[in-house]
C-alpha cells in the first residue's frame, strides 16, 4: 500500500513537470517568438506521450505555414481531426496554398476523421467549380459575386473565341472579355495586311519582301488565334483560383488558431 | 502522516532536479526560460529586466536579428540605474545601426547622449556612422558640435557617397541624340552601342529604298514601327546605361569608403557594452 501510494506520488510529481502550458503557448504566438515556440514544444520529449504536444506542434507547423508537414502529420494521426475549428483554419489556409492539398485534406478527414468537411463550404465549393450542373445557392451574396464572374467564362468556349478571331483579328479579345485588346489586334493584322497584299501586288508572291511582309502577317494573324485560345484557358484558371481564394478568405475569417 | 512527509520530500527532491536540468547552457533553453520568466511576471519592472536579459543574451551571441526584436520590447523609462540605461542605449543605437535601421540608430544614440556625455573617439565615431548615412545636413550639424579627432576625418565619404552624380550626363544624351549609339559607347558599352548605329542605319536603309521602289504604304508602316522606336529606344538605353555607369561608379566610392573605415574601426573598435 505504502509503496503504492509513493508510486503515486512520483507520478503525480513528475506528471506536473510533463504539461504543456496553452497560455504561454499563446503568449509566445501573440509576441510573435518562433524560436521559443519552437525550442518550447521541443523540449518536451516525443517519448513523454503527452496527448496535446502533437496538437501544438501540428498548430505549429500551420502557423508556419508548413503544410506539407501539417498533412503528413494528420495522416498519421487522424485524431486532430476532432477539432473543426482547427479543420476550418487549416482548410480556409491550405486552399490558398494548394487546391490539390486541399482536396487530400478533405479525403483524410472522410476516410479517417468525422467527415466534418463533407458539409463544409469549402467542399461544395470546390464540386461547384468543377461541376456546372451544381446549384450555387449555398454561397452566401459576398462569395455569390466571384462565383458569377467565374460562371461567365467558364461558359465560354476556346474554338468560339477562336473563330471569331479567325474571321476578324480581335472579335476573339472581344468574346473573351479582353475588350481594350480589340482594337490594338485589328490595327495590327490590318496594317501588316495592307503592307502584304501591297507588295504581292507590286512585285509578285515570289519576291523576297512579299515573302517576309506575308511571313510577317502569317506569324500576327496565327499568333493571335492561338493568343485568344491560350487566354481564354488562362482567364478560366485564373478566376476559378480567385473564386476559391476568395471562399478561403471567407472560410478562414473571424477563426484564430489559439 | 509520515509518508506524506517523503512524498513531500520526493517532491522536493525532483523539484530541484528539475530546477537543475533546466539551468541548461545551451543558448536556445536559456532564451525559452527567460521568456517563461517573463511570462510569470506581473510587475512591468521586472519584465523589463527580463526583456534586457534577452537582449543582452542574444547580443553575447551574436544573434544580431533577434537583438532587434527584442530590443523593441525593452522600455528605456523603467530603468532605475543609469548606468544600465546609459548600457542599454548604447547597444541599441549600435544595433541598430548594425541591422541598417539607421532612423532607430540614431533615436537611441541621441538618448544615449541625453543619459551621459561622451566625447570619446568610439562614440563620436559611432555618431558619424549613424549620422553619416542619414543625411548631409544632420551629419554635418553633428560634426560641428564635436571636437573631432583629425583621424575621423575620412568619414566624411560616408556622406559624400549618396550625393555622388556622374558629370556631363547631358552630353551623353545629346551625344546619342546626334549620332545613335554613340552615347551608349561612351558609356562602355561598345556591343550595344555599334549595334544600335547597324540596326537603326539598316532599317532606315531599308525604309528609304521601299519608298524608291514606290511601296508608299509599306515605307509609311515600315518607317513608323522601326525608325522612331530605335531612335528613342536608344536614346532612352544610353539613360539607363549612365545611370547604371552611376552606381557601378558609386559603388567603387562605398568600396573604398568601406575600407578607410574598417581600417578606423580596428583602431577604434565599437563594442557592446556588456556588463554581465
Amino acid at each position: 500500500m505504502r509503496i503504492k501510494l509513493f508510486i503515486v506520488c512520483l507520478m503525480v510529481c513528475v506528471s506536473s513537470y510533463s504539461q504543456i502550458s496553452s497560455a504561454f503557448i499563446k503568449h509566445l504566438v501573440v509576441c510573435d517568438l518562433n524560436t521559443e515556440h519552437n525550442s518550447y514544444l521541443n523540449s518536451f520529449s516525443d517519448s513523454t506521450n503527452i496527448d496535446s504536444l502533437g496538437y501544438f506542434k501540428l498548430k505549429f507547423n500551420l502557423l508556419n505555414r508548413k503544410y506539407d508537414v501539417f498533412l503528413d502529420n494528420v495522416s498519421v494521426n487522424p485524431d486532430f481531426l476532432n477539432d473543426s475549428s482547427l479543420l476550418d483554419y487549416s482548410t480556409g489556409h491550405l486552399l490558398k496554398w494548394s487546391i490539390l492539398k486541399t482536396k487530400s485534406l478533405i479525403q483524410i478527414d472522410s476516410l479517417f476523421g468525422r467527415n466534418y468537411l463533407n458539409n463544409s463550404l469549402i467542399k461544395k465549393s470546390l464540386l461547384l467549380v468543377e461541376d456546372k450542373t451544381l446549384s450555387a445557392d449555398f454561397l452566401p451574396s459576398s462569395l455569390r459575386i466571384h462565383f458569377d464572374e467565374f460562371e461567365k467564362t467558364r461558359n465560354k468556349k476556346a474554338w468560339v473565341g477562336g473563330v471569331l478571331a479567325t474571321v476578324l483579328p480581335g472579335a476573339g479579345k472581344l468574346y473573351i472579355g479582353r475588350g481594350k485588346s480589340f482594337l490594338g489586334s485589328l490595327m495590327v493584322n490590318a496594317f501588316y495586311g495592307a503592307t502584304a497584299y501591297e507588295s504581292i501586288h507590286k512585285f509578285g508572291i515570289k519576291n523576297p519582301y512579299s515573302i517576309l511582309t506575308t511571313g510577317v502577317f502569317s506569324a500576327f494573324y496565327l499568333s493571335n488565334i492561338y493568343g485568344t485560345v491560350f487566354d481564354l484557358k488562362r482567364i478560366k484558371i485564373e478566376k476559378k483560383k480567385h473564386f476559391l481564394y476568395e471562399v478561403a478568405d471567407y472560410q478562414s475569417s473571424g477563426i484564430y488558431l489559439y | 502522516m509520515k509518508w506524506l512527509i517523503t512524498s513531500l520530500l520526493v517532491f522536493i527532491c525532483i523539484n530541484a532536479l528539475v530546477a537543475q536540468t533546466n539551468e541548461d547552457t545551451n543558448y536556445e533553453n536559456s532564451m525559452l526560460k527567460i521568456e517563461q520568466e517573463i511570462f510569470m511576471s506581473e510587475n512591468d519592472t521586472l519584465k523589463n529586466e527580463l526583456y534586457l536579459k534577452k537582449f543582452n543574451g542574444s547580443l553575447k551571441e551574436k544573434d544580431f536579428k533577434r537583438s532587434y526584436f527584442e530590443l523593441s520590447r525593452v522600455r528605456g523609462r523603467y530603468f532605475n540605474d543609469s548606468v544600465t540605461l546609459q548600457d542599454f542605449y548604447w547597444n541599441a543605437s549600435l544595433i541598430s545601426k548594425l541591422v541598417n535601421k539607421v532612423d532607430y540608430a540614431e533615436t537611441y544614440y541621441d538618448a544615449y547622449l541625453g543619459v551621459v556625455k561622451d566625447s570619446s573617439v568610439n562614440a563620436q565615431l559611432l555618431g558619424l556612422l549613424i549620422k553619416a548615412e542619414l543625411d548631409s545636413s544632420s551629419y554635418n550639424e553633428f560634426k560641428k558640435t564635436l571636437t573631432l579627432d583629425t583621424a575621423l576625418n575620412c568619414i566624411d565619404c560616408l556622406s559624400s557617397i549618396p550625393y555622388y552624380r556622374l558629370k556631363n550626363k547631358l552630353g551623353y544624351i545629346w551625344a546619342s541624340r546626334l549620332v545613335p549609339g554613340l552615347g551608349t559607347v561612351l558609356t562602355g558599352d561598345i556591343y550595344n552601342g555599334f549595334g544600335s548605329v547597324i540596326i537603326l542605319g539598316g532599317s532606315s536603309y531599308g525604309v528609304y529604298n521601299l519608298f524608291l521602289n514606290k511601296v508608299y504604304f509599306s515605307t509609311g508602316i515600315w518607317g513608323y514601327l522601326f525608325i522612331p522606336r530605335f531612335y528613342f529606344g536608344n536614346i532612352r538605353m544610353t539613360k539607363y546605361k549612365l545611370q547604371k555607369l552611376e552606381e557601378k561608379r558609386r559603388a567603387k566610392l562605398a568600396i573604398d569608403c568601406e575600407l578607410t573605415i574598417k581600417e578606423l574601426l580596428i583602431k577604434y573598435p565599437i563594442d557592446f557594452r556588456l556588463s554581465e
